[in-house]
């Protein structure tokens, strides 16, 4: 059983320690039986099939990089969308996972078209964080999820949240997190989230066996 | 006006007289002041020279080398010798230093600020002069990156002020960019360069500037060394400061072809902090052999390396800081260039002594690979996360078999006392130093 991974924009969108779950992820899978294959890309690679990989994971960056990053993968937009619909398991963490809604608009004015997987906008500022640990909840696991979220940008529009926020330490003002729409995973929390908590790396885990089966 | 500033400054000074005999912190008389007379800045009249430092690491460092030679030179300094870096303190050392009418009595200001907050304590008045030293993945969780930092100093800069930037920080480097008042400092290639960035991550992949990937001559370290984008241009500029000669084994620098200094302590962020130190020396005209001479062998007080005893073991606490990556990188650098067998604590109490954090992502950007070397025996992981440092070493190629975890700090001090091998190296941060050094039987 062969399970291959995309860490996709593995030296850009890597401002928290995001490696860690890629390393993580890669553990677990190993222990579930699988041989696990990584495959790094990056802002210069001009080959990337979506479809070919059974876990993508992309984290978080500069909001400069990511602007970088969001002009590069539309140039892979149709592939990764054929990637979502057949059930992919996908997994951004932090500011990744805004350059897949419908628009961007960063601090200076200028609206981005985003990537289109989804219908939400997000709108950054220039001037403060919202910051702070948190513990968050979601109906795929027992366990409460805790993390960190760091960002500038407000989300609109996103019908299936990911999580309920439980309890925030710090200047996030939302009640809910990220989004979970068919087998994709986004959060605005940073870093690595699949070591904090290992029974969210199980569950992807497990649904990444489940469609090797 | 007049007897606003009066006001202003007598009242600082015996806020001051009052805090120092309460044992208070030197921030508050700032504070307390500011409330009253919150532009009280802009009436203070400052000596002809006044030099500020920032970036993210190696600012206490700097300024305090800075004072030194400056008063070796017989200058009158007036500084923020407690390290209090913002508006509070920057205003508490100034009107100090005031005579009633708001004058400076000294010959020349020098402060550190906060990468922060520069652009609130600079709102009134600008330095001449201002030095940035670094800018690195630091205090994340209330930093947010360092490109967002980048512009919060941008904030605080106008055309007035000369910038002396470090070259060799790519990120730093790009403050100059099409500006006229702006001279740099940094390293030649050095014997101990590498080709190859080898660290968790690296921030000089792609240019601050457009994005585009960068290509690096060397690296002395992490993302600093000698780089050119490939796509506009932003590259390392020509230094008028600069280290062209070192060996940290030796413990020396060279300083534009002539100026030899040795180094008390043996890391090439030193290094960097030396050469910063005697670009200021140059700016505020003090003959350069006198600085040389002043900075040599100088051993920094601000406590970042403190040696002690346990028993009869020795070892050397390296103060790093937490959520801050490159500087563990570089304290895991000095206790793996030492030849005697020793034993390693890392030790990660508390985040943050300033803010309440639990956060521990950049535990993942530390080069922690690097403890795997033959001199270090063994690694004792220390702490409240304790666990969480195993779970990160547990990824690393380092033998399980010497890795010893403590969540219990005079635990793992009594295991040392009795096995410790024959050198001991703590790599901690402020936060967390006292909870070891009070065990220790002596410290220098």
């Amino acid at each position: 059983m062969k399970a291959k991974i995309l860490y996709l924009y593995y030296d850009i969108m890597n401002l928290y320690g995001e490696s860690g779950n890629i390393r993580m992820m890669e553990r677990v899978l190993e222990s579930k039986g699988a041989q696990v294959e990584t495959d790094r890309k990056t802002v210069t690679d001009t080959d990337i099939d979506f479809t070919q990989y059974d876990f993508i994971y992309c984290g978080a960056g500069t909001e400069h990089s990511r602007n970088t990053c969001l002009e590069h993968l539309r140039g892979f937009a149709s592939t990764l969308k054929e990637a979502f619909e057949s059930g992919v398991v996908m997994l951004f963490t932090g500011n990744s996972y805004e350059m897949l809604g419908d628009t961007l608009t960063t601090a200076d004015g200028t609206e981005h078209k985003g990537i289109g997987l989804f219908d939400f906008a997000v709108k950054e500022q220039g001037k403060n964080r919202y910051s702070g640990d948190v513990t968050l909840r979601c109906n795929l696991c027992e366990e409460q999820f805790i993390g960190y979220i760091n960002k500038c940008s407000e989300v609109q529009g996103i019908k299936t949240p990911l999580f309920q926020v439980n309890c925030v330490a710090g200047t996030v003002k939302e009640q809910e997190d990220g989004i979970h729409e068919k087998n994709f995973f986004g959060t605005q929390v940073i870093g690595p989230v699949t070591v904090k908590n290992p029974a969210f790396g199980e569950y992807i885990a497990d649904l990444v066996i489940k469609n090797l089966n | 006006m007049k007897i606003k500033v009066f006001f202003a400054v007598a009242f600082c000074k015996c806020v001051r007289f009052l805090a120092k005999l309460l044992g208070r912190g030197s921030s508050l008389p700032g504070q307390l002041t500011l409330k009253l007379f919150p532009d009280i800045l802009k009436y203070i009249k400052m000596p002809s020279k006044v030099i500020a430092v920032t970036g993210s690491n190696g600012k206490t460092s700097t300024l305090e080398m800075i004072a030194h030679v400056l008063k070796v030179a017989g200058l009158r300094v007036a500084y923020n010798k407690e390290g209090s870096n913002q508006i509070e303190g920057v205003t508490t050392f100034l009107l100090s230093d005031c005579t009633l009418s708001g004058k400076i009595k000294s010959d020349i200001v020098i402060m550190e600020s906060d990468e922060r907050f520069a652009r609130h304590t600079f709102k009134h008045f600008k330095p001449n002069h201002l030095i940035i030293t670094n800018l690195y993945r630091d205090q994340l969780t209330r930093n947010g990156h360092p490109e967002w930092v980048y512009d919060v100093i941008a904030e605080c800069m106008d055309d007035s002020m000369e910038l002396i930037l470090n070259a060799d920080d790519p990120l730093v480097s790009k403050f100059g960019k099409d500006r006229d008042k702006v001279r740099y400092f940094g390293a030649d290639k050095l014997s101990i360069d590498e080709e190859e960035n080898t660290s968790v991550y690296n921030d000089g992949k792609y240019c601050p500037c457009c994005k585009a990937p960068m290509e690096y001559d060397y690296y002395h370290y992490n993302h600093i060394g000698s780089y050119h984008c490939t796509s506009c241009g932003h590259k390392r500029n020509d230094t008028v400061w600069t280290i062209t000669d070192a060996s940290l084994k030796e413990g020396y620098i060279v300083v534009n072809g002539k100026y030899k200094i040795t180094l008390s302590f043996s890391s090439i962020y030193h290094c960097y902090n030396t050469l910063a130190a005697f670009a200021a020396a140059d700016i505020a005209g003090v003959d350069p052999e006198v600085a040389a001479k002043a900075l040599s062998g100088y051993d920094l007080r601000s406590g970042r390396i403190v040696e002690f005893t346990l028993g009869d073991k020795q070892g050397t606490l390296l103060v790093s800081k937490h959520e801050n990556s490159i500087s563990y990188d570089q304290s895991i650098r000095v206790a793996r260039a030492d030849k005697r067998e020793c034993s390693v604590v890392v030790m990660v109490d508390a985040i943050s002594r300033k803010y309440q954090t639990y956060e521990t992502s950049w535990l993942w950007d530390i080069d922690f690979e690097l403890l795997k070397s033959d001199n270090i025996k063994e690694v004792l992981l220390v702490g409240r996360y304790a666990s969480d440092l195993a779970t990160r070493f547990s990824f690393t190629d380092i033998d399980k078999e010497i890795i010893k975890t403590f969540e219990d700090i005079p635990e793992s001090v009594e295991y040392l006392r009795k096995c410790g091998k024959d050198y001991i190296y703590v790599i901690t941060c402020f936060s967390d130093k006292e909870k070891f050094l009070t065990l220790a039987d002596s410290r220098r």
